[in-house]
């Protein structure tokens, strides 16, 4: 598997850390304990497309949001999750 | 006050030389990380052009100017050698000591360098910089005209060493081999 690093171009998988699913963009306040638990523990574990985290670990550094196909492996987009923040 | 003799990384090793390829350390002076704070990219640039006549470089590239060398080495993130710097709009960080550079150059080095990192170096033109791994060490690798300075952290100075040694040796036993 590569992933095409948005600063670096296409690089092996062994430069990344997987973080986990998009989700943790998105953390909700401490007091909505609810909210808290879904958004630590409750996935959705699809077969098929998928956002999640990885970062350039051994690479840029950069944090990188990637939509891929965990049935087929096959990568969508790539982006700096920089840019996905600030143009929420 | 005593005078200390400063020591490098790998005590100014005598350089290794197997077959056309040659690795030797490189003791360099100062060295600063920067980091311009948000939004201050090009003001840190204006800045550095008026002290230093170089301006930060795009992406994967290094510029050197009378001596100074400036190279990207992550997002957001400089290495500048040689003169120290200071009042600039940006997060300085003094890196002297911490790291090993050393330099692989001859006939092969690319060779070399397939054993040990994931990315094709071969693509690279002399000034390219690029973060990767050599081995299991993050590494910065940027291109000269004659070969690649290779930069790891201080600590990993002789699993650095050992590595390139090793493939060196390697690919001169495998040359030997096909008659080369």
């Amino acid at each position: 598997m590569r992933i095409k690093c948005p600063l670096c171009g296409e690089r092996d998988r062994r430069e990344f850390y997987y973080r986990g699913a998009k989700d943790y963009l998105t953390r909700p306040g401490e007091s909505d304990l609810d909210a808290m638990h879904k958004y630590l523990h409750i996935r959705e574990n699809p077969c098929g497309l998928t956002e999640d985290l990885w970062q350039h670990e051994a690479g840029c550094r950069a944090w990188l949001l990637v939509q891929r196909d965990t049935a087929t492996h096959e990568i969508f987009k790539v982006e700096l999750v920089n840019n996905v923040k600030d143009s929420k | 006050m005593v005078n200390l003799i400063p020591k490098s990384p790998l005590n100014s090793m005598e350089p290794i030389k197997v077959g056309s390829i040659v690795l030797s350390e490189i003791t360099s002076a100062n060295m600063s990380t920067i980091q311009p704070f948000k939004n201050k990219t090009k003001t840190v640039s204006k800045e550095l052009k008026k002290k230093f006549n170089l301006e930060l470089p795009s992406d994967g590239k290094s510029s050197v100017v009378k001596g100074n060398t400036i190279m990207w080495i992550g997002m957001g993130q400089y290495l500048f050698v040689g003169n120290k710097v200071d009042n600039i709009s940006a997060a300085i960080t003094d890196q002297s000591d911490a790291w090993t550079v050393v330099e692989l150059v001859g006939v092969g080095s690319s060779d070399v360098m397939d054993r040990l990192c994931p990315v094709d170096v071969r693509l690279m033109e002399p000034g390219d910089v690029i973060r990767s791994l050599l081995g299991h060490m993050a590494t910065i690798v940027r291109k000269t005209d004659l070969g690649f300075e290779l930069m790891v952290f201080r600590s990993f100075s002789k699993t650095l060493v050992h590595e390139i040694e090793g493939s060196m040796k390697s690919i001169a036993a495998q040359n030997k081999l096909k008659g080369l």
